[in-house]
């Protein structure tokens, strides 16, 4: 396990991870996982603009995880216990970009209906992604929705390159989701 | 009726709506829980206060460094509710207060500008 861990931390460093957390999620740890990313922006003296974009990216795909990711962690039979959906996300920087990524499970049928989603505004040039993002704002949310139904439009208006994003079979029933975003 | 007043917190704004002064404001960074619930209040104390005045100006300054997708909904449905209010015959003026330095706030305060039409929204630099 210590040997496992070693190699993870060497392999962080050279892709220039400085903050990685996995497991379960919940608002708190996007909180504190949050200010910690917000601290390291300060210190490098990101400039304010992209300190926004950057915790902003953060922020929607944390809450994302939180909202709609599978509960690994069942804490008991009971369903009004609180959920704690598993999530991985991580900050690196190549010196000049961070990148921003988030990695959790879904459910087989949600998964196609995202993919086909992400299809669509995925590659949206900066005026197409702004006008839509005001028309979801105008709308009433779809009844699956859990927020505003606006997170990964704000994540793709908010990236400065378009965002890339995988799906990977676990079994019959869930997918690994990972979404990735450059500033 | 009563001033309202919510101190901020590490994930939401600091609210403070006067009612002698007629001055509401919002400050800060608002990334709550739970969003709806904690905008409820503020919807309430609004609609009371809103069925109150009469041709008073009403000031609404917005300094938000910060909000995530799901207060930009809510800001909407705020600026809408303010809106319907102008039409009935209230004097309400959003400034929309910015720091330069912070272009998506600018860019934000231009969209929801061009999202309003009765209600006077002004950007301002701050």
């Amino acid at each position: 396990m210590v040997g496992n861990l070693f190699k993870c931390t060497c392999q962080f460093a050279q892709e220039g991870v400085f903050l990685c957390y996995s497991g379960p999620t919940s608002h708190e740890i996007l909180v504190s996982t949050g200010n910690t990313l917000k601290q390291f922006l300060k210190n490098n003296n990101v400039c304010k603009k992209k300190y926004y974009c950057i915790f902003s990216i953060y922020v929607e795909m944390f809450e994302n995880i939180i909202r709609y990711g599978v509960d690994c962690f069942p804490s008991g039979a009971n369903e009004t216990c609180q959920r704690y959906p598993y999530g991985i996300l991580s900050a690196s920087t190549d010196g000049e970009k961070i990148t921003i990524q988030s990695g959790n499970i879904i459910a087989l049928e949600q998964g196609n209906k995202l993919n086909q989603y992400l299809n669509t505004i995925h590659s949206m040039n900066p005026q197409a992604i702004r006008d839509f993002y005001r028309e979801k704002r105008k709308n009433k949310c779809a009844p699956d929705c859990k927020g505003a139904g606006l997170g990964l439009i704000e994540i793709v208006r908010k990236s400065s390159q378009p965002i890339k994003y995988s799906f990977k079979n676990i079994d019959e029933t869930f997918l690994f989701y990972t979404l990735t975003a450059v500033i | 009726m009563n001033n309202l007043e919510i101190p901020k917190t590490k994930t939401s704004p600091e609210i403070k709506f006067n009612i002698s002064t007629h001055e509401l404001s919002i400050k800060g960074e608002s990334f709550p829980e739970n969003t709806s619930e904690f905008y409820a209040p503020v919807f309430e104390w609004l609609e009371e206060y809103l069925a109150s005045v009469t041709d008073q100006t009403i000031i609404v300054n917005i300094e938000l460094m910060y909000f995530n997708s799901s207060s930009s909904k809510v800001l909407m449905d705020l600026f809408d509710m303010l809106e319907e209010s102008v039409k009935e015959g209230k004097n309400i003026t959003v400034h929309w207060r910015y720091d330069e330095e912070n272009e998506m706030a600018v860019e934000y305060g231009e969209d929801f500008m061009e999202d309003i039409v009765s209600l006077p929204f002004h950007l301002v630099k701050i």
